[in-house]
């Protein structure tokens, strides 16, 4: 890795503004020739999905606005990800300066933070399964492990997606620290009015968790308090991404959000903002 | 990991599409089986809307493998006059058959010198190593 990366915690945000600045990281890349891993959270619990997920008559609309779960469309592919009690990242890179893997050299970071943790994670394997035929557009992302992305114990612990465009790389990720990812139930069509929260329960989506097991989760997936019998925080874990990044580059630095890039991400809000992009299919 | 496959009648462009030329001046617009390969299976493709004019080495889709979006370049200039109806029900097409059944658009070439800015198969052959 020869470009010179940097670090960016963010306070939880909205999002769209999480969006539009990740979306704005990217733009900088290509213009600054730097890296940057953002680590973040969300100012409440959110959906993201992916920019090809069907959306429409797969979640309502309405109802997701009635129980309080805002719904945002990400640049970067995959499959919809609840944003509750998770750490969420992205790296933004030149396209040629994590090699000709970018994928793999993510994830490597990502191993390589999670073994800071104390979490013994892996690869999950090429080759296996990865979705059912014919159930694309209805399965979330933490509803199996595609080859290459980071298990625990034979569960998926971190989904990842990218977006390569126009000279640069986005890449978004998101690992569980509990695993609130039944809320995703809650928001399709044919959902029991009695099933979901109630709109002062999206703030604790404990109330859609597995109420026997909240460590674990029958979508496949597990999470870091599963792993460490304990809930490291966001700072915990953005201690051990920045390490990672460091290990790679010792002169890895804190980014400032300066005006530039601040007026960059203003601009992009009103993109992901817009109903006609989150439910455009 | 086998060779890919390149046919000799086809032009390419760096950002690995092809362009196969028809008599009538349209041209058909896919990726190489080398970009199917690198890109592993493809689980979306977006395309223009046809009457879409879209400009030599811009953007005209997007395709999204397994765990990454990326862009489509067109080759040349022109008008879409076609999508491949298939691949919205079955992309995976792109990876079985890329020059084929796997084709992404049509265009109406509206500069047919353009393609003199595109590689033969030998040179597309150097460009990716094979």
């Amino acid at each position: 890795m020869h470009a010179p990366w940097r670090l960016l915690v963010t306070e939880p945000l909205e999002g769209s503004e999480n969006m539009a600045l990740d979306h704005a990281l990217l733009r900088r890349a290509r213009r600054t020739g730097e890296c940057v891993l953002r680590t973040y959270g969300w100012s409440r619990p959110t959906v993201s999905v992916g920019r090809h997920q069907t959306t429409v008559g797969i979640y309502d609309r309405e109802r997701a606005a009635r129980l309080g779960i805002p719904v945002v469309r990400r640049p970067t592919g995959g499959r919809a990800v609840v944003h509750a009690r998770d750490v969420t990242y992205s790296v933004t890179a030149p396209a040629a300066a994590l090699g000709p893997a970018p994928y793999d050299a993510i994830n490597a970071l990502l191993l390589d933070a999670l073994g800071r943790l104390g979490v013994v994670a892996a690869l999950a394997p090429h080759g296996r399964a990865v979705r059912p035929a014919g159930d694309r557009a209805a399965l979330p992302c933490f509803a199996a492990a595609a080859g290459g992305e980071i298990i625990t114990s034979g569960r998926k612990l971190a989904g990842s997606a990218q977006w390569q465009h126009d000279g640069a790389l986005l890449q978004h990720g998101s690992i569980l620290v509990d695993d609130d990812q039944s809320l995703l139930a809650s928001l399709a069509p044919d959902a029991g009015s009695g099933n979901g929260p109630t709109r002062g329960d999206a703030g604790t989506p404990d109330a859609t968790a597995d109420a026997g097991s909240p460590g674990s989760s029958s979508s496949g997936a597990t999470t870091l308090r599963a792993a460490l019998g304990r809930a490291p925080t966001v700072a915990d874990v953005a201690e051990a991404l920045a390490a990672a990044v460091r290990a790679h580059d010792p002169g890895a630095e804190p980014l400032v959000v300066d005006d530039a890039l601040r007026r960059s991400a203003e601009s992009l809000r009103a993109q992901y903002r817009d109903d006609g992009w989150t439910w455009r299919r | 990991m086998a060779a890919s496959n390149i046919p000799a009648d086809l032009l390419y462009t760096t950002d690995h599409e092809y362009l196969r030329l028809a008599a009538d001046g349209t041209a058909s617009v896919g990726i190489t089986d080398y970009a199917q390969g690198e890109l592993g299976d493809i689980v979306f493709v977006e395309l223009p809307p046809v009457g879409t004019a879209v400009a030599a080495h811009a953007t005209f889709g997007t395709i999204e493998a397994v765990k990454a979006v990326s862009d489509l370049k067109a080759p040349v200039s022109g008008e879409v006059v076609a999508i491949n109806p298939r691949l919205d029900a079955e992309p995976a097409l792109v990876n079985t058959d890329p020059y084929g059944e796997g084709w992404l658009i049509r265009i109406r070439v509206s500069d047919p010198a353009a393609r003199d800015g595109l590689l033969g198969a030998e040179d597309y052959a150097t460009t990716i190593g094979g």
